[in-house]
């Protein structure tokens, strides 16, 4: 009998040139330490590059994005575009920085996720583009004519399509794309869900699922002192103790870093705390010393203070942190950096971050699986694949042989019900949002507006290319749709008749991005505006509509707002309940509150004080900040339209927010470098514009800034050829309005500078 | 309360070389002297220095803790000459510092020196010490200026070199060990710095022949240097840049 040949007789698949990956694409991923490939990764890679649509689901860390960057490649090499779609902006600036590693080979990588769009000549020039898919619809609807050459498209994470708020124009942006450039190749990667087949038929893409990870993960339940796997293995912990120390110092002491998942802000802090003095004692004098060093970085995120920096510089000279929503991005990107360079042991986070950057540690602890719904207004359990995000953020390739994730059970119930219900059940079933009236009032404009359907058989068409349609049918959607129909009708969006066409405010309100009960609400406020309105009235008017969202009322504010609302009633735009447009009395309060908290913000009142004074954390206040001046940005082009005489106060308004200052600061913010903090210094100090500036003496100017680097360099703005000396690394972080851009990407080498304090003691 | 009298040149020395650090500064003046400490706003650098009980030409009152604007004291040292005696009065009640040069008199706010950051001066001691003239390191830094923002300094048993290296240019300054009036090492030493630190440090050094260097691996500087002749005294920590991986 002859013998067959085995399996190990045959060249391993998981060689990059076995898989077919162009040498000197390999080349650059070698350079990069990718020497062999992972199971999906050889699987999806042979149909990528024949340019098929793949959907591949599998866990995190499994090597997906590498498969996605392939097909951006193939379609640029064909001369073609390719477009990377992610659902959260910091994932945009990862993807877009590893993405030029393959600017060797002549590509340019382009991002588009802030607040601005790319004009269309930069855009032209791009293979790539990497946006979220806010910003990709937003193209659509310009009819960008960069898309013509569209060849590929990933999205990221496309499970997100079960989310309520944004998963709807992920899904209406993938169908519309597709219905523009037939033949597409669609890359979708996604988490282990459970109808990945469901997903795959819509985009006509092959299907692959695997549970790979590079880092075996281990799952268990703690209870009682010990560890139970599901693997039925057990271990105990010593010494006895709480749970959470225990578990945290275990895994330090092993020379790993413990994740740990709670389920409020607070509770990230208070945790945060309480671990502090545990993780403090098992580090070095060198880890003690790299942690100073962070400290050190968070107060310098930015030039003006924030109560999470303040308490972060607290935490992170013990080696631990904690991470939410209150932070700013500056600070939370700087947390983040800190524990993937191991100079912090432990982090405790809200599960926000489990869906956001990839920060793996080697143990996950969950302590809390549920949590306070706004919808429901009481605790209910975190989804099972929120659950099983953040257990799948356990094991750090390379310096994990074993990822272990933990949940902390009170009682032998809890135990059991954990090891049931959580780490072994079934993945979940993704399921279209589609049919959400918010989101079909928005889409059914944009589609109408760009001129993609004219008709009702155009849009039942449109429809039966959804992920919803391909499920359900559309015979569901019918009445949703001709009541939203009848709404952008009725308020001059969309013109009544048969066909379905847009009016010219239609055509802008979907290219403005607002949404439509928005654009109404601001146009009435427009119309209603006196010659010289306030600030406040406009703050209240882009506070009263559904795009920025209210914020909470505590305990007493009510009344404080109800005081406020009656103070200003006469002079406010917009009144509670405008037929069913704004909202009942109580919630319309709370957008008092935002537009009084924005109030505060301009009048350049310290973030400090205003934090403390709402209750909210300076991550909030800036998410605020951000909606209220891309509105502010629609309402002045809406002005344009209505009420042209307004909008020069809009246009200095919209500044105002978005720089926190007073208007006579206006000018001097247009300087890089200069925010509403040095920017008033430098006000005081006899400097009220650029012009007095302008012939400034140096050691006046950084006297006044208390940086004479910062000062050089201004004057050298401001005086282009006039020598000024060489500037100084280690400057002062540039000022934004409270945040400093992104710190640059990630080199060999980089070099930092301690302080004097660091060095203590002979070397 | 108090009284001095100093000569205009010790009171230049010493305020230019606070200034290459800060703009405010702690002064404690006694009857035994002036003393200073002062850190920059970045904590990179530090600077102590003391002037003696025989840099003051009179000296009454009490033992007293102010703040002074140093630019403002500049400004009355422009006004004197060579040779002028300068007379700094202190009325603690009125929180105002009264300078007088010849026919001038100027009153000053002084500034509250609670807000004033209190260097705490870390326990610094480099295992290098280099004895080195200082028109040879100002040479140095003059030719260091226009290759790179850094400077690297060695010590070893050849002597003691100053590294600038840019882009695509490079400048030492060697001085052999029989050039330097002392030197002591073990094992070699190096460490990079900012050359705007150095440079403004060495420069602000105006009358000492030669200061002696303390240097270490990846440690801070130290400069020990006099001034006002063997009237007073300073030193300066400097802390290096360190390469990360």
């Amino acid at each position: 009998m002859v013998p067959r040949p085995g399996l190990e007789d045959l060249p391993p698949s998981d060689s990059l040139a076995v898989a077919g990956i162009p040498p000197d694409i390999a080349a650059i991923l070698r350079e990069d330490g990718v020497e062999r490939l992972y199971p999906p990764q050889a699987a999806a890679i042979p149909p990528i590059l024949r340019g098929r649509s793949v959907f591949l689901a599998c866990p995190t860390a499994s090597g997906k994005s590498l498969v996605a960057y392939l097909a951006l490649l193939r379609a640029a090499r064909a001369g073609q575009t390719g477009l990377y779609l992610v659902p959260l902006r910091a994932l945009g600036q990862e993807k877009a920085d590893e993405l030029s590693r393959f600017a060797a080979l002549g590509l340019r990588v382009g991002l588009s996720i802030g607040d601005f769009d790319l004009p269309n000549d930069k855009l032209d020039r791009l293979d790539i583009l990497v946006a979220t898919s806010e910003k990709a619809d937003g193209l659509l609807r310009r009819g960008s004519p960069w898309l013509d050459r569209l060849g590929a498209v990933v999205a990221d994470e496309v499970h997100l399509i079960r989310d309520p708020d944004r998963g709807p124009t992920l899904e209406v942006t993938l169908t519309r794309l597709r219905r523009r450039r037939p033949g597409l190749q669609v890359v979708a990667l996604s988490a282990t869900v459970g109808n990945a087949h469901e997903l795959a038929d819509w985009l006509d893409a092959e299907c692959i699922q695997s549970e790979f990870r590079p880092v075996p993960l281990r799952w268990g339940v703690y209870h009682e002192g010990r560890i139970l796997f599901t693997d039925l293995t057990r271990r105990s912990l010593e010494p006895p103790g709480e749970p959470l120390p225990r578990l945290t110092r275990t895994v330090i002491e092993e020379g790993g870093q413990a994740l740990v998942f709670v389920n409020t802000r607070k509770a990230s802090e208070q945790v945060a705390q309480a671990l502090a003095p545990t993780v403090r004692a098992l580090l070095s004098p060198d880890e003690l010393r790299a942690a100073a060093r962070t400290a050190r970085e968070i107060v310098a995120t930015s030039e003006e203070e924030t109560e999470g920096a303040r308490r972060l510089a607290e935490l992170l000279p013990m080696g631990i942190a904690f991470h939410n929503a209150s932070l700013t991005n500056p600070e939370r990107r700087t947390v983040e950096a800190a524990f993937r360079e191991r100079r912090l042991k432990a982090l405790v986070a809200t599960p926000t971050l489990a869906a956001g950057i990839n920060l793996p540690a080697r143990r996950v602890i969950v302590r809390d699986t549920t949590r306070y719904e706004d919808r429901l207004g009481m605790q209910a359990p975190i989804p099972v694949l929120e659950i099983q995000q953040m257990c799948g953020r356990a094991g750090r390739p390379r310096y994990d042989t074993v990822g272990e994730a933990v949940l902390i059970a009170r009682t032998p119930e809890e135990e059991e019900r954990y090891l049931d219900g959580y780490l072994s059940a079934r993945s979940e079933t993704v399921v279209s949002r589609l049919a959400g009236e918010p989101a079909l009032r928005m889409h059914l404009l944009a589609l109408v507006a760009s001129g993609e359907v004219g008709d009702e058989t155009e849009l039942e068409q449109f429809f039966a290319g959804t992920f919803y349609g391909h499920t359900l049918a559309y015979s569901e959607l019918r009445f949703t749709l001709e009541r939203v129909r009848r709404f952008l009708e009725e308020h001059r969006l969309l013109l009544p008749g048969p066909k379905l066409s847009a009016t010219p405010f239609g055509v802008m309100t979907s290219e403005l991005y607002l949404d439509p009960i928005s654009a109404v609400l601001l146009r009435r406020a427009l119309e209603r505006a006196p010659l010289g309105v306030r600030p406040f009235a406009l703050l209240a008017a882009v506070a009263a509509t559904p795009d920025l969202p209210p914020m909470f009322l505590r305990r007493g504010e009510e009344r404080t707002f109800l005081s406020r609302f009656a103070e200003e009633e006469s002079e406010l735009l917009l009144k509670p309940e405008e037929d069913g447009l704004t909202a009942d009395l109580e919630t319309f309060l709370a957008t008092l509150k935002t537009a009084a908290l924005l109030e505060r913000w301009i009048e350049e009142v310290p973030i400090v004080e205003i934090t403390q004074e709402f209750g909210v954390g300076a991550g909030d206040l800036r998410a605020k900040v951000e909606d209220a001046s891309w509105l502010l940005f629609g309402l002045s082009r809406l002005a344009v339209r209505f009420r042209r005489e307004l909008g020069r106060p809009i246009d200095a308004l919209e500044l105002r927010v978005q720089y926190g200052a007073a208007e006579d600061l206006l000018d001097l913010v247009r300087l890089p470098g200069i925010g509403r903090v040095r920017g008033r210094r430098l006000v005081e100090a006899g400097f009220p514009d650029r012009e007095a500036l302008r012939e400034a003496p140096l050691d006046r100017v950084a006297r006044a800034l208390g940086s004479p680097a910062l000062a050089k360099q201004i004057l050298a703005e401001l005086n282009p050829g006039r020598s000024t000396g060489t500037r100084r690394s280690g400057d002062p972080p540039p000022e934004s309005s409270g945040e400093s851009p992104p710190p640059p990407g990630p080199g060999r080498g980089r070099r930092s500078h301690p302080t004097l304090e660091e060095f203590r003691g002979p070397p | 309360m108090f009284k001095v009298r100093i000569r205009m040149e010790v009171l230049r020395e010493a305020v230019e070389i606070i200034s290459t650090l800060v703009a405010e500064v702690k002064l404690t003046v006694s009857k035994d002297g002036i003393d200073a400490k002062a850190v920059d706003p970045s904590h990179v650098a530090m600077l102590i220095l003391k002037l003696k009980d025989t840099a003051l030409e009179l000296f009454t009152g009490e033992t007293t803790e102010i703040g002074v604007d140093v630019e403002k004291i500049k400004e009355v040292l422009r006004l004197s000459r060579p040779g002028d005696i300068i007379e700094l009065q202190y009325e603690g009640g009125k929180n105002r510092l009264v300078v007088s040069v010849g026919k001038i008199t100027r009153h000053m706010g002084v500034v509250d020196p609670a807000g004033i950051t209190d260097p705490k001066i870390p326990n610094v001691t480099p295992p290098g010490v280099a004895v080195v003239k200082m028109d040879e390191l100002r040479q140095g830094i003059r030719g260091s200026e226009s290759i790179s923002d850094h400077v690297t300094l060695v010590l070893d048993a050849t002597g003691f070199t100053m590294h600038s290296e840019g882009e695509t240019d490079k400048v030492d300054l060697h001085i052999p060990a029989a050039s330097l009036s002392r030197i002591e090492v073990k094992d070699a030493v190096r460490s990079m710095y900012p050359l705007d630190f150095f440079s403004n440090m060495v420069k602000s050094i105006t009358s000492s022949e030669e200061v002696t260097l303390h240097l270490g691996n990846e440690y801070p500087l130290k400069i020990e240097f006099q001034l006002a002749g063997d009237r007073g005294e300073g030193r300066f920590l400097l802390a290096p840049r360190v390469e990360e991986d």
